[in-house]
């Protein structure tokens, strides 16, 4: 018998169609695992790790139910970009995450759309059904609630605390817990400054800020209650509160009278730049405490912390830095169950102890707050009890709302940063200064507009296609 | 004769490729040339709108910043990749130096470790106060280089990482053209009295001539793509946007704004211009034969 196109051709179809026919008849491996996608380490320990020698929170949860749970950790930007992409092909069923962590600056690009076709589940009738919403902080939905429905579990709170080395500052004979405002702030550093120059260490700043990102002043505006972009879509740039925050920013990490600058990049860096007194202080959430306590334990007994300095007298006394939610993806198989290990694996008391061993994270439920752990006095604090008050500016964060726009606002801003440092740094008058920011805020709010714009249309057109 | 069967055979040897360059290659790139003449509406469908995206970007000024930024990174990169790699040949290229492979491998295996990995090392050793090249700026002049931090420092680092990753690899097509061009006519040079920069400047140049050329517009072109290098040194687009590039702003529409349209619409003008600077070198190059 021959085959006309030759001996090689016959093989390659043989071998082609063998393979092919193996992995259709092969079994298919059902995966009845609850799969819960986590980018952070901590997250991933707290879910999978045992608890003082006891179960993991997911060994728990299958003992109790007699379902397997999964906790997968991705990379942090893998995890959003495959997230994004199984949402754009329409993804459905067991190819989605039955829960999944996403960070708080990323929330933006998945809430795009109208609230109905958001791809995640909203929330609201189980908060509603199970009694949850008000035993989270409210402003802490802000992030992830449109059109009044809430698409996400906060994780965590973040609230901003002001960490300083108390020895440095009390040679220096400032006293830093007596300071109100950030005017007091900065005259008290420039002083510390002086001090510290006088007494041969000129490298010695006050304070960690970022001169030409804009990261640092976007916590500082929250404080003052201004979002760069709203949850309606407005942006606020040119808001004279940006005006007045860029201005005493920039001279703050500029000029002759600096007293502040950046902290050495990479890993916990910072941690070493407080220790060797290079930084005296810095804006600190709940997630850089226990970083700082591990890799710098000489800093123990030399470091205090306390509420941030205000701008106005009704500035909150503290602002928030990152953040987690965890969402159920609106596709994937049972939601429902979904929500059953979310209570379980985020809000129940066996899940807030594992999260308090782990990461030290202030939790969003208000009633962890009453255990015991988080009231005692912390050595490392000179025996002020640090935790308790994280808790106490936990219910006072400001609302933060993010959009996919947030970023471009951000970076536009950071423009604005850059050319009033530079200002700044050839010596011009405060008058000429803010109204060069403003100027300057002028085309950075349009851009913003302009983009918020070309995907606005979308909806107009939506409707008189619907039409 | 040839059989119906055996005329099948060569199409059948290239179906495995012809298959997954359709499905890998030609289906994303008519999928995204048909986002970039339609916008997005709320419900995950599209409508046909073939200006809409084009007319927004020819207005966009952060286009256009990262549009100069890769341009400018080009220029500044080129300008130093190639004399350093034609440096580094000539001198390998010498009779008189010893253990030319160990060198070699050395200057080359920069490029085998990609653009991840020095972007990683780069970002240790640029920081501020702990990184190494802090530490000996600290040590020689009691002063701190904000590498990282200083918007007017951002490009020198950029294109510092990237002679780190391109000198060797342009070392090697020089090392090879230098090798091939003729002996005799370098000792005919001599005999005739030419000096070494003449010899240079009358033989070698005209014979590394087309591998010049060849560099310099892969290295153009490949400036032009550039992304993961300063995504990754500055985590991001580095201070005031600095680190931008066109791909880096692609990325941001497509993935973090999450409107894909957009970003196939910058990434189609991003192959236009390509074609374009390509097309025009190329005939430049023609012009000069």
């Amino acid at each position: 018998m021959t085959f006309p196109p030759g001996k090689p051709i016959l093989l390659l179809a043989l071998v082609g169609l063998s393979s092919g026919l193996f992995i259709i008849a092969r079994p298919k491996k059902t995966d009845d695992s609850l799969h819960i996608w986590v980018f952070a380490q901590s997250h991933a320990d707290s879910l999978r790790a045992p608890i003082d020698g006891k179960p993991s929170l997911a060994d728990q949860y299958e003992t109790m139910t007699g379902q397997k749970v999964s906790v997968d950790l991705v990379s942090f930007r893998a995890l959003h970009i495959r997230l994004l992409s199984l949402f754009h092909s329409g993804a459905k069923g067991e190819k989605l995450p039955d829960l999944v962590a996403v960070e708080i600056g990323s929330v933006g690009q998945f809430l795009r759309q109208p609230p109905e076709l958001i791809p995640f589940q909203p929330i609201n009738a189980w908060l509603e059904r199970d009694g949850g919403r008000e035993r989270f902080v409210e402003a802490r939905f802000a992030a992830w609630t449109r059109g009044g429905q809430i698409f996400g579990i906060p994780h965590d709170v973040h609230p901003v605390t002001l960490t300083y080395r108390k020895d440095l500052f009390d040679e220096a004979g400032i006293d830093v817990e007596a300071i109100q405002t950030w005017d007091e702030f900065a005259d008290a550093s420039r002083r510390y400054r002086k001090y510290w120059r006088e007494h041969g260490k000129p490298q010695r700043l006050a304070l960690e800020l970022a001169p030409a990102s804009s990261g640092d002043l976007v916590t500082l505006l929250l404080q003052r209650g201004v979002n760069l972009v709203d949850a309606d879509l407005n942006a606020h740039l040119t808001d004279e509160v940006v005006v007045d925050t860029v201005a005493r920013y920039a001279r703050w990490v500029a000029g002759s009278e600096k007293f502040a600058g950046p902290a050495s990049p990479g890993g916990e860096n910072w941690c070493k730049d407080l220790e060797r007194g290079d930084i005296a202080a810095m804006m600190t959430p709940d997630w850089r405490i226990d970083p700082l306590r591990k890799a710098s334990p000489a800093l123990a007994g030399k470091v205090a912390t306390r509420p941030l300095p205000k701008f106005d007298p009704t500035d909150a006394p503290t602002s928030t830095i990152g953040g987690t939610m965890f969402a159920i993806p609106r596709n994937s198989r049972d939601p429902e169950n979904a929500w059953k290990l979310a209570e379980f694996m985020l809000m129940s008391p066996q899940a807030l102890a594992a999260r308090e061993q782990f990461n030290g994270i202030i939790p969003p439920l208000r009633e962890a707050w009453r255990d015991p752990t988080w009231h005692q006095p912390d050595p490392f604090f000179g025996g002020a009890k640090a935790n308790e008050l994280l808790i106490e500016l936990a219910d006072q964060i400001p609302r933060r709302t993010v959009t996919s726009y947030s970023v471009l606002a951000s970076e536009r801003l950071s423009f604005v940063l850059i050319d009033a440092v530079k200002r700044v740094e050839a010596g011009v008058d405060e008058k000429t200064l803010r109204d060069q920011i403003r100027i300057q805020l002028q085309p950075a709010q349009a851009d913003v507009e302009r983009a918020i714009e070309f995907s606005r249309l979308d909806k107009v057109d939506s409707t008189k296609a619907a039409q | 004769m040839i059989t119906p069967g055996r005329k099948l055979a060569p199409y059948i040897f290239v179906s495995p490729f012809i298959v997954m360059f359709a499905v890998f290659m030609a289906w994303p790139l008519a999928r995204s040339l048909w986002l970039a003449f339609h916008r997005p509406l709320p419900d995950g469908g599209y409508r046909f709108a073939p200006l809409d995206n084009l007319n927004f970007l020819i207005h966009d000024p952060l286009f256009w910043f990262a549009l100069l930024n890769t341009f400018f990174f080009g220029l500044f990169y080129l300008a130093l990749q190639v004399p350093l790699s034609l440096g580094l040949a000539l001198l390998l290229n010498r009779k008189d130096v010893k253990a030319k492979s160990f060198f070699r491998f050395a200057f080359f295996s920069t490029h085998l470790v990609g653009s991840v990995f020095v972007a990683v090392i780069a970002n240790i050793m640029l920081g501020n106060r702990a990184g190494f090249a802090n530490q000996i700026a600290h040590f020689v002049t009691n002063e701190q280089i904000a590498f990282l931090s200083k918007p007017n420092l951002v490009m020198p680092a950029i294109v510092l990482c990237a002679l780190w990753l391109g000198v060797g690899y342009g070392m090697i097509y020089m090392l090879a053209a230098l090798q091939s061009v003729d002996e005799q006519l370098h000792d005919a040079a001599a005999v005739d009295g030419a000096s070494p920069t003449q010899r240079f400047r009358h033989v070698t140049l005209p014979g590394i001539w087309p591998v010049l050329r060849f560099l310099t517009l892969i290295g153009f072109v490949g400036a032009l793509q550039l992304f993961e290098l300063p995504y990754i040194l500055y985590q991001g687009n580095g201070p005031g946007l600095r680190a931008i590039t066109i791909v880096g702003y692609l990325y941001a529409w497509g993935f973090e704004i999450n409107i894909l349209s957009y970003a196939a619409t910058i990434g189609w003008v991003l192959a236009i211009i390509i074609a374009i600077v390509s097309a025009i070198y190329l005939r430049l190059s023609r012009s000069d034969r």
